[in-house]
């Protein structure tokens, strides 16, 4: 698919998170995982080391932690905005759900798709744009031929 | 048993796998195609065509929800120190309390023992509309001294309006604790959650945090607007007469200064104002009576220091007093 | 700052301006390149390739252009009809006596870029013979453009004092005849 067929936004925050103070977009996160299945071994050895760690460092962000027969363990993150993110995490060591789950934190909660273009201002010049009449000389009198 | 022993040893060894499902029936899973699956999807699609999707369900009823954690998580995440109690009330909205007796009664249960112990936001919301108004009314002055009161007016009422505020509660995540008869939430009904919360902070942390959290979540709002989006000025050469009136300066005489394509269809035409032969403003146009329109906008943004190029609003003065409360969210 | 609304903004960025050109005692090639820059919109700060933003431009006296050497007579304009023995081939001047604006159109034509949009740009291409033009281009104009090279004056726009004050490499005798 080219480029232009592909969903597209513009650079954006939310409710111009950060100008005020900056507040963590994410709300919730839920880790599904199994008691027993060999695919969430590294889910329960971060349920076991860092859950509680991450929980303390993130007063903002309620955490649950749901044992399921599943096969697949998956981390639901969901924000502010109302968006949620399934992740698999199927055999994924501690470390790397750890990294994960603090880029879950850090992001928007924004779609992750295109962006137009990689920078963004709502007053685009200081000095205001340009019309065909910026810096051209006066003239009295309608343009006519020099006699 | 004994008899399912030995279907199930008989089975084994015919190669085909049988589960016991109770005594006397045995289940046989076979591996083919699933002919049925087709008349099945389609009578579930015809199903889902007559009777239109699902409505959506709040968050509370869904799996994962433990409402104080939720409560905590909130007060902390917007670095505040609610009172939990009042932030918890200030999410009940007197609709809830309503549709709730009224789902006990139906229920059949005695009135002594159905009797809830919630208070509603009312009081609440009434306090924080009211702060919030003058709050905002305050800061505009504030920020823009020289802008006229019907334009604070206009300006205040675009930030409480029901657009704003809710987008503002939906980005908050407010909408998942509010407590309503209906879902999803009328905006009136999220209106006025935002304004209990505004209330219940005022309540437990007093003025001036409440007016931080006003500023950064209401007035940052106010970025990248223009003033006349958002009031509504039908003459604006009228107001600006005006205004150059109380200024003791002559009135504004319009010259057309510069035109292009003035023949054409998409003609460009260039009006200044003029006052004691001075450029006030200019202004294009595609018709002179619109660029003349255009030209007294420009003044009138001028005179109020709302241009684009204003100085921006500082919304940092309380970083520095803050440190973020540590909570830890239990569940 | 100018701090329009935004649809007067763009209104007033997009607007498509007119520029007048004298092409007299000019040669077409230079007109040509100066017409070529701005109908493609080259000569804007907004300029995009794929935003439609040339202006207009208005090209008067190109009866009176001036070639330079010996184009007016091997300068050679050829076109083909399509049918055979269709090949036609005329030098500048007669190209030029059947047609006065023909010279700069093309040399115009050729210096635009060979896509869908050369036709609408050569729309947006005004060409008058005389230095008359009619009062709806006149009302559009918005500024001239100053001529690439200077009008020579000819021997009658001298005066008679400055004639004699001209500097002379050799004084003709008395019995001089002039041809």
């Amino acid at each position: 698919m080219t480029s232009r067929g592909t969903p597209s936004r513009f650079l954006q925050s939310v409710l111009q998170n950060g100008v005020g103070r900056y507040v963590c977009q994410l709300k919730r996160i839920s880790i599904i995982f199994s008691k027993n299945a060999q695919s969430s071994l590294g889910v329960r050895e971060f349920i076991e080391e860092g859950v509680v760690d991450y929980a303390k460092k993130n007063p903002g962000t309620v955490v649950y932690v749901s044992p399921n027969t599943c096969r697949i363990p998956k981390i639901v993150a969901e924000y502010l905005n109302g968006n949620v993110r399934e992740e698999m995490v199927t055999s994924q060591t501690s470390k790397e759900i750890l990294e994960l789950i603090t880029k879950l934190t850090n992001q928007s909660g924004l779609d992750i798709i295109r962006l137009r273009k990689p920078f963004h201002t709502d007053s685009p010049s200081i000095q205001g744009q340009w019309h065909p009449f910026t810096n051209r000389p006066p003239s009295i009198g309608p343009i006519r031929p020099l006699p | 048993m004994a008899s399912g022993y030995i279907v199930n040893r008989g089975a084994l060894t015919l190669g085909i796998h049988y589960r016991n499902v109770c005594r006397t029936t045995t289940f046989t899973q076979i591996r083919e195609k699933k002919r049925w699956m087709k008349s099945y999807t389609y009578i579930m699609e015809k199903k889902r065509k007559i009777e239109g999707t699902p409505p959506p369900k709040p968050r509370s009823q869904k799996p994962n929800w433990d409402y104080h954690a939720e409560v905590q998580a909130f007060n902390c995440r917007l670095h505040e120190n609610f009172s939990l109690e009042l932030l918890k009330t200030a999410f009940v909205n007197p609709c809830y309390i309503e549709s709730e007796q009224k789902r006990r009664q139906d229920l059949g249960m005695d009135s002594e023992t159905i009797a809830l112990v919630l208070k509603g936001n009312i009081e609440l919301r009434l306090q924080g509309s009211d702060f919030t108004t003058s709050f905002l009314n305050d800061w505009c002055r504030a920020s823009f001294p020289r802008l006229h009161s019907d334009g604070v007016a206009a300006v205040v009422a675009h930030l409480t309006s029901s657009t704003v505020v809710c987008h503002v509660a939906r980005n908050l995540g407010i909408e998942d604790l509010t407590m309503s008869a209906e879902f999803p939430i009328p905006d009136d009904v999220l209106h006025a959650t935002l304004m209990a919360v505004i209330g219940a902070l005022l309540e437990s942390s007093g003025a001036e945090r409440a007016g931080f959290f006003l500023r950064d979540f209401f007035a940052t709002q106010l970025i990248g607007k223009d003033l006349f989006d958002m009031w509504t000025v039908v003459n604006p050469m009228g107001l600006l007469m005006e205004e150059l009136a109380q200024k003791n300066m002559s009135a504004p005489e319009p010259r057309l200064i510069r035109s292009a394509g003035a023949s054409t269809v998409l003609p460009l035409y260039f009006v200044g104002l003029y006052s004691d032969k001075k450029l006030l403003a200019q202004g294009p146009g595609d018709t002179v009576i619109a660029a003349e329109e255009e030209a007294s906008r420009v003044a009138l943004r001028n005179l109020y220091g709302f241009t684009d190029n204003r100085r921006p609003s500082d919304f940092s003065t309380m970083k520095q007093q803050h440190q973020p409360v540590q909570f830890v969210g239990c569940n | 700052m100018s701090n329009f609304s935004r649809t007067a903004q763009q209104w007033a960025t997009f607007a498509r301006s007119w520029f007048l050109i004298d092409a007299k005692m000019q040669p077409p090639g230079k007109i040509a390149t100066m017409c070529s820059v701005r109908l493609q919109g080259k000569h804007k700060p907004i300029y995009h390739a794929l935003s439609d933003c040339g202006d207009h431009v208005v090209v008067m006296n190109t009866r009176h252009i001036a070639f330079s050497g010996n184009k007016w007579e091997q300068k050679v304009y050829s076109s083909h009809t399509g049918y055979p023995g269709g090949f036609k081939q005329v030098t500048a001047a007669q190209l030029h006596l059947k047609d006065p604006k023909a010279i700069v159109k093309l040399a115009v034509y050729g210096m635009l870029p060979r896509n869908l949009l050369r036709p609408n740009m050569m729309q947006r291409l005004h060409l008058f013979a005389e230095d008359e033009l009619p009062e709806d281009v006149l009302a559009n104009l918005t500024e001239e453009l100053p001529q690439p090279r200077d009008v020579p004056r000819t021997l009658s726009q001298y005066t008679q004092e400055e004639r004699d004050a001209f500097p002379r490499l050799w004084t003709p005798p008395a019995d001089y005849k002039m041809k």
